[in-house]
Order: structure tokens, then C-alpha cells, then sequence
């Protein structure tokens, strides 16, 4: 219906046009209206907003960094661990700690072998190339995604109840979550490859075996290689973390820090978390440039 | 060629190269192998020191049946409304931890992506700063806010929010980069502003892909914001983990039966609203047209 007054095509057009343009609007303010209401509702439930902050929240903020500070002194700086204010005073259980970060390095390697086995065996099973049987193909689908449901601190929490604290459990729960996070992808890898190479392994009389250590493994290696690599990054941050719930590594150090209130202790363990976490992540990407050429890297 | 050529020779002959032809490099074979020993070697000495051993996993796996066991039948044990409110706190973390990080990380993203902000040092500066953010989870920084801010669920978010926001802004700031410079150059040319650049050149193109990762966010930090309770920073893993504790796995099995349920219908709606997004892209792109 022309409104405009102005009859004819051009006049269709802009009411055409102005409805659209209405239309858009509308939807986006609609849109905006819903998420600022869940917002606010969420700000609401989480206390984010309405919860008691106590007095004074900024100088308890205030406190709190004080609190993290070292306090290093210029002039005492490289002094020996017995001086106050030194670098060696700040990280004076450098030692245990460094031991600590290197069972959490050692877990993260541990769990993303062993889940990288796992994960290609489930996804040969998974993957229509490989198995004919749908009944089986359909069973083991089901087994990552219901795995993949459920964050690895409960499982890392429940296996401390099962094999008791220490490393043994974090490393079983982080071979659970990465199984998990890589059978998927495997599995559509596998779906996606080319099957040729494969039927020319059979026709030249090769076994099942055969087939897939030959016709299948070499064409997909490079593609599940990536997907392992970001899982070794994954795994390595995340094993950092994992021994708050008792299951090894430096994040028992962490917890201890904090049930002796040593703040400064706690800033120093996290900057030596990040630093091991960036060498993973640099050492990760230098094999894979080396392994695959600059092409396929992020 | 001599005239006598004993068909018995050629044949052993013939063994010969087929079973060079077979194994070219046997150096180099010996070698993958020799690789392959040392990983596998260095693999158990790995596990040894982490303390790994065949008895304690069998016994582990006996507990593991012992544990199993227990948490059949799962109950609620009449506490079914504290679980749905522990919940729906979930959910809300996670909610307003998303659009806290999206909203923080958007500015950051815009201004870490190199081909809006030409200044290399500022580039250089904030990408570093970021990566190094991003290596410390979200459970490191909430146990620290806990100790230092008490218990609830506004830790929580904090943590998230102190965890993801980098993760997020260096996705920002990729994508950005990644988008093709013809739209803004030519806003640019017709003598646009620096606003006006941002607003018609680069978010139309960009808003949805960036709604799909904050999506993602969001169905990743559902999972965190369960993980985040068990050092107390609220929602359902604050009672997952005091019942855990005392073992009392039926009502562990019960809350868990609920919390994959909730977390499988996100997942599958936050999918299927990323397909439409990614599909409403081109309208998206026709209206930009119009608006323009």
C-alpha cells in the first residue's frame, strides 16, 4: 500500500524499502530487549549485581594486590634466598615448584597419547569407511558425545575417590576428555578421506590391517596430527589446574599457597604456569611447521 | 647379453631387486623404529614417574566398580529444588560470563587487529599481553578470587571473565584480519569516518561469525562454570563437589543425569541457531546494502 503519496514504481520501491529497514530495526531492538532482560535476570541470580559486596569492595581489591606483591627491593634484588625483597626470597620453593610443573607437563604428554590411541581406535569404528556394521557405528557414536557432556574437573574429582590423590587420576581424567575431544574429529576425518587408496590395497590382496595402515593412515595422519597438537596445548593448561581437586601437578602447590595465605607465593607459581604454557604452545607450533610446512600451520 | 641366459639366475635375480625394491631405505627404517622404541620408552618412564602402576590401576579400576555401584539408584534425595536453583545459577555464570567477555573482548579485538589499528607497537604490545593471559584457566584465577573475596557465584563469573576475555579478543582480532579490505577501502574512498568504517564496512560482515564464537563461549563455559563451584565460586559444582566428597554418588548421578540433559540441549540449540546465523549471513549482506 503506497503511503508516501507518491504513486508508481519508484514510490513502491522506497515504502518496499522503508518496511524492510522498519522490519530490521525491529527485529534488532526485539533481539536486544530479550538479552538485556536475560541479563539482567542473570545478573541478578549470579548476585553479580544485587549480592552483598561488603564495605569498601575497591580497597579490599587494593588489599588483595598488596597482598600479591612481592615487594622486591632494587638494591636486594639477585641477594641470596635469606634476603627479603630478593628474587630468590619471592621463588624460594623454585625447586619443588619447577618438579611440580614438570609432572603437569609429564601428565598432559601422558594423557594426550594414550587418548590419541584410544580416539583412533574408537574412530575407526565410529567412520563409514571403515566399518560397514551400522548398529556398531551407531553405538560408538554415542560414547564421546555423552563423555564430552561432562567437564573434566568431575571426572578428575571422581577418580581422586577411585585411585586416590595424586597425578595417577589427573592423568586418567585428562586422557578421558582429550578421547573424547578427539574421536569426533577423527572420525570425520576418516569419513571424508578418499576410500581408492584403500580399494587398491585390497585388490592388490592386503588385509583389513593393510588397508588401513596403508591405504588409510598416510592420507589422514597430517589432519589428526593437527587436532593432536591443540590437544597437547589444551591438556598443558589444563593440567596446571587440575591438582585443586587433589589430581597432581602444580596446582597442588597452588592450593597450598593459598591455605598458608602466601599471595606472593601464588603470583610466582602463576608466572611460572604462564611461562611453561607459552613454551608448550611455541614448541607445539614449531613441530607442526616442521612436520607440515608453513601451509597448513594457523 | 650372452646367447646362455640360465632362466634360474634371472629368477634369483629378480628375488634380489624386488627385495631391495621392497625395503629402499633400510637406515632410514631402522631409524623410525629406533624412534618410535625411544618414544614408546620414554612414554612408560613418563608414566612410572607419574606413579602409574599395574596394581594400583587394577585397584583403581576395582574402586571405579565399587564407586559405580554406588551411584545406582541416582536420587535427588529430596533436595530437587536446591539442585535446579544450583542450576539455573549455572546457567546464569555462564550467561552473563559471555557477555561480560564478549563485551571486553570486542574493543580489545578491534584494537589488537592489525589491519584497523596501524600501529604496529600497540598491535605488538596487546597481542603479547594477551597471549599470556590466555595461559592461566579460569580455576587457577577463582581459587585466588575466592581466597581473597569469600565464596559465591560472582567469583565465578570474575574468573571467567578474567580467563576467557583474551582467548576471546585474540579470536576477535583474527577474524578481523581475516576479512577482505574491499568493503572498507571503499567506505574509506567515499570518505567515511573511522566510526562509520567500523560500523557499515566491517560489522555487518563480521557480527555473525562473531555471535557463532560467543556461542561457543557460551557452551564451553556452561561446562566451566560446573567446574569453577568445586573451589566454591558457585553453582552446581559447589554441590557436586561436597557430595563427592562424602561419597554420596546416587545423588551425584542424579545431579549429573540433569546436568548432561541441560548441557546437551544448549549444545544442540546453540547449533542449530550457528547454522542459521552463518545462512542469514548473505540477508544480513543484502540489508547492509539497503541500509547503505
Amino acid at each position: 500500500m503506497p503511503v508516501s503519496g507518491n504513486t508508481g514504481i519508484v514510490g513502491l520501491f522506497e515504502d518496499r524499502r522503508r518496511q524492510l529497514l522498519l522490519r530490521g530495526r525491529l527485529e534488532t531492538l526485539v533481539t536486544l530487549a530479550i538479552l538485556s532482560v536475560l541479563l539482567l535476570a542473570s545478573a541478578r541470580i549470579s548476585e553479580f549485581l544485587s549480592g552483598d559486596y561488603g564495605d569498601a569492595p575497591f580497597a579490599r581489591v587494593a588489599e588483595f594486590l598488596q597482598r600479591m606483591n612481592p615487594h622486591l627491593k632494587p638494591a636486594l634484588l639477585l641477594a641470596g634466598s635469606g634476603a627479603q625483597g630478593s628474587v630468590a626470597y619471592w621463588f624460594y620453593a623454585f625447586p619443588k615448584w619447577a618438579r611440580a610443573l614438570f609432572i603437569s607437563v609429564e601428565m598432559a604428554i601422558v594423557a594426550t597419547a594414550v587418548g590419541t590411541v584410544l580416539a583412533f581406535g574408537l574412530s575407526l569404528l565410529m567412520a563409514r569407511t571403515v566399518t560397514q556394521s551400522t548398529i556398531v557405528r551407531q553405538t560408538t557414536r554415542w560414547l564421546p558425545n555423552l563423555v564430552r557432556t561432562m567437564p573434566g574437573f568431575i571426572f578428575a574429582m571422581l577418580l581422586v575417590q577411585a585411585v586416590g590423590t595424586g597425578p595417577m587420576a589427573g592423568t586418567l581424567a585428562l586422557t578421558f576428555t582429550c578421547f573424547a575431544g578427539l574421536a569426533r574429529p577423527f572420525s570425520e576425518i576418516l569419513e571424508n578421506a578418499d576410500v581408492g587408496p584403500m580399494e587398491s590395497v585390497r585388490a592388490a590382496g592386503g588385509g583389513r590391517c593393510a588397508q588401513i595402515r596403508y591405504g588409510l593412515l598416510p592420507l589422514v595422519a597430517p589432519n589428526m596430527l593437527t587436532y593432536v597438537f591443540a590437544w597437547i596445548e589444551i591438556n598443558v593448561s589444563a593440567s596446571t589446574a587440575l591438582g585443586i581437586v587433589g589430581a597432581g601437578g602444580i596446582g597442588q602447590e597452588l592450593a597450598g599457597a593459598l591455605a598458608y595465605n602466601q599471595f606472593d607465593s601464588y603470583l610466582a607459581i602463576m608466572i611460572m604456569i604462564a611461562m611453561v604454557v607459552v613454551g608448550a604452545d611455541l614448541a607445539s607450533e614449531q613441530i607442526r611447521h616442521r612436520l607440515f610446512g608453513l601451509r597448513q600451520a594457523r | 647379453m650372452t646367447a646362455a641366459v640360465d632362466g634360474r639366475d634371472v629368477i634369483a635375480r629378480a628375488h634380489l631387486v624386488a627385495a631391495q625394491a621392497m625395503t629402499p631405505r633400510h637406515g632410514k627404517r631402522m631409524l623410525r623404529w629406533a624412534g618410535w622404541g625411544i618414544g614408546l620408552a620414554a612414554l612408560v618412564a613418563m608414566g612410572c614417574d607419574l606413579g602409574f602402576s599395574s596394581e594400583r590401576l587394577l585397584a583403581g579400576m576395582l574402586r571405579a566398580g565399587h564407586l559405580l555401584t554406588l551411584m545406582w539408584p541416582p536420587t535427588s534425595a529430596g533436595q530437587a529444588g536446591a539442585v535446579f536453583k544450583a542450576l539455573g545459577q549455572t546457567i546464569a555464570m555462564a550467561f552473563l560470563g559471555t557477555v561480560l567477555v564478549v563485551i571486553l573482548a570486542l574493543p580489545l579485538g578491534i584494537v589488537g587487529a592489525r589491519t584497523i589499528v596501524q600501529q604496529p607497537v600497540i598491535h605488538f604490545v596487546l597481542r603479547r599481553l594477551l597471549d599470556a593471559a590466555r595461559t592461566i584457566p579460569s580455576l587457577v584465577w577463582a581459587m585466588i578470587l575466592v581466597a581473597a573475596f569469600g565464596l559465591g557465584p560472582r567469583v565465578g563469573v570474575t574468573a571467567m571473565v578474567l580467563a576467557e576475555t583474551p582467548y576471546l579478543a585474540k579470536l576477535f582480532a583474527e577474524t578481523m584480519e581475516n576479512r577482505r579490505q574491499g568493503v572498507i577501502e571503499s567506505l574509506q574512498a567515499a570518505g567515511a569516518t573511522r566510526l562509520q568504517v567500523l560500523r557499515y564496512g566491517l560489522m555487518p560482515e563480521v557480527l555473525p561469525l562473531m555471535t557463532g564464537k560467543a556461542l561457543l563461549l557460551f557452551e564451553g563455559n556452561i561446562r566451566a562454570s560446573a567446574a569453577l563451584g568445586l573451589v566454591g565460586a558457585g553453582g552446581i559444582g559447589v554441590l557436586l563437589d561436597t557430595r563427592i566428597q562424602l561419597l554420596q554418588l546416587d545423588q551425584v548421578a542424579w545431579i549429573l543425569m540433569l546436568f548432561i540433559v541441560l548441557v546437551l540441549t544448549i549444545d544442540l540449540s546453540s547449533q542449530a541457531l550457528r547454522r542459521r546465523l552463518i545462512n542469514a549471513k548473505s540477508y544480513n549482506l543484502e540489508r547492509m546494502d539497503a541500509d547503505a
